[in-house]
């Protein structure tokens, strides 16, 4: 039984690795038929510059402030999300009046979002408030439909037996929308990443992996940019991956 | 005394009560028996204040008005993501002591002289564990609802009726669903439970099945028609399988 599951576990793996090699040998192909290392670098030139980047203590200055941008801008969102979900999700007449804000929000092009703030805020909170302003509606949304998804029949009893307002939040209400609640934070944390990076782009905080990745435009360096993405990818990867840890959301 | 003056209630078009009136005795078990769909559920919903009657009044003593209820619905409703005893706490911690004194005669309690006290933490880890006990389930106090049989849970539902400090008590068909040998262990609970009771409390039970309804009962009132009107009153007495022919026949 044991040695099944090990052999199962091995066959998974085995084809994972073999799926990622395949894909870098397409890569490889590309750039030999491309053939021109300024528009479309080769794997290898990628690595290498990727852990260069790693290894200058400057980048992880970069990376810690664009992380510290990213979560203040998804505990925020998740914060006031959970909040005024939980309002919306009770009281009809609150969410027909914030609803069409959050509505007119999903909608509107991060890049509007951008400049606006540009115009409003330091360069380095620009990239905060743009990845709030895109994830506070998806969380938002997501605890409404949270809320609303509580057992009316767990509902009746808890106002049968009188049970406390806040205990029925605590332990009725809140328990049904978790798991919408870290659904949504974990494809908000996605998003918040490419939202700041975006921001960061055209805000050029000194510090940040969007200013590095316009300096690799400006400097005709795709591998610097494929890696400074490479990083940004494997960062969100990694929070979402805490997140559904530490929340106990199962991601697949 | 709980009376019913004059309730009318309609779903639609149907008409399920018209100018129904009722007395059931306190203190004791009075069972509606009556088919699926006569609006068993509903006269009782009226009762406890879950549904609104379209007319009438529901008085409870000689007053109209609010009272204290518990409730045992047909399925076990309890929280899945709280242990047993986190269920029984849950409806426990906003509920009111009753009174050193207060004798079970005046249904009324709750805009009288009810206690504003709440019970202590320490109270009520003390009732938890002495319902779960009645009910059988002392050794499953901090197991979560999933890892519990139907029937078990369905016993917590009964714990949690018995402990919340309720004048009536209500139970919709709560052992519907369980197979004969379980309904026998869940009636046993059930007795139990409210011989235990120091407040002798008035329960109101809802059955579709005779057998059920003539082992649990004090008295039976049979529900038929449309609308619905009591054809039979039975007390514990008159008990026999005559009675349960004749039953079926008002049926």
């Amino acid at each position: 039984m044991n040695d099944g599951l090990s052999r199962k576990t091995f066959a998974l793996w085995a084809r994972r690795i073999l799926v990622v090699i395949l894909w870098i040998a397409i890569w490889e192909a590309m750039y030999l038929l491309i053939g021109r290392d300024i528009y479309f670098p080769s794997p290898l030139s990628v690595v290498k510059t990727f852990f260069t980047l790693l290894a200058e203590k400057s980048s992880w200055t970069i990376i810690g402030m664009s992380a510290y941008r990213t979560l203040f801008a998804v505990f925020a969102s998740a914060l006031l999300g959970v909040l005024f979900g939980m309002m919306c999700g009770r009281s009809r007449v609150l969410y027909d009046f914030i609803n069409p804000l959050m509505v007119i929000l999903k909608s509107t092009p991060v890049v509007s979002v951008i400049i606006i703030a540009i115009i409003w805020f330091r360069s380095t909170d620009v990239p905060i408030f743009s990845g709030f302003l895109m994830c506070f509606p998806i969380v938002f949304t997501a605890t409404v439909a949270g809320i609303r998804s509580a057992d009316p029949k767990l509902l009746e009893m808890s106002s049968f037996y009188k049970v406390r307002s806040f205990d029925t939040l605590r332990f009725l209400y809140l328990p049904s929308a978790k798991p919408y609640i870290n659904a949504s934070v974990v494809s908000a944390i996605g998003i918040c990443w490419k939202a700041v990076a975006a921001a960061e782009v055209l805000s050029m905080p000194r510090l940040s992996i969007g200013a590095n990745l316009y300096f690799a435009k400006t400097s005709l360096d795709p591998a610097l940019l494929f890696a400074w993405t490479a990083v940004i990818i494997l960062l969100s990867f990694v929070f979402e991956t805490i997140y559904a840890k530490v929340s106990g959301y199962d991601k697949t | 005394m709980i009376k019913l003056e004059n309730i009318s209630k309609k779903y639609g078009a149907h008409e399920l009560f018209s100018n129904f009136s009722a007395e059931f005795e306190e203190h004791r078990v009075s069972c509606i028996l009556g088919a699926s769909g006569v609006g068993k559920t509903t006269l009782i919903n009226i009762i406890a204040g879950l549904n609104k009657p379209d007319g009438g009044i529901v008085r409870f003593g000689s007053q109209e008005g609010e009272l204290r209820g518990s409730y045992v619905f047909q399925e076990a409703r309890l929280l899945p993501w709280l242990n047993v005893h986190d269920n029984l706490d849950l409806v426990l911690k906003n509920a009111r002591k009753p009174l050193a004194s207060e004798k079970a005669d005046d249904l009324m309690r709750v805009k009288h002289g009810r206690g504003d006290e709440h019970f202590t933490k320490e109270e009520r880890i003390e009732l938890i564990r002495k319902q779960l006990r009645l009910v059988e389930l002392e050794p499953y106090e901090f197991s979560m609802p999933s890892e519990l049989s139907g029937g078990m849970v369905q016993r917590v539902a009964l714990a949690r009726a018995f402990a919340f400090p309720a004048d009536i008590l209500f139970l919709d068909e709560p052992f519907k669903e369980q197979d004969p040998k379980l309904k026998e262990e869940l009636y046993e609970s059930f007795f139990r439970a409210y011989k235990n009771d120091e407040a002798g409390r008035t329960v109101l039970f809802v059955t579709h099945d005779i057998s059920e309804a003539l082992r649990l009962a004090d008295t039976i009132y049979v529900l038929a028609g449309t609308p619905a009107e009591i054809v039979g009153k039975f007390d514990r007495a008159e008990f026999s399988d005559e009675l349960k022919n004749k039953i079926k026949e008002l049926l």
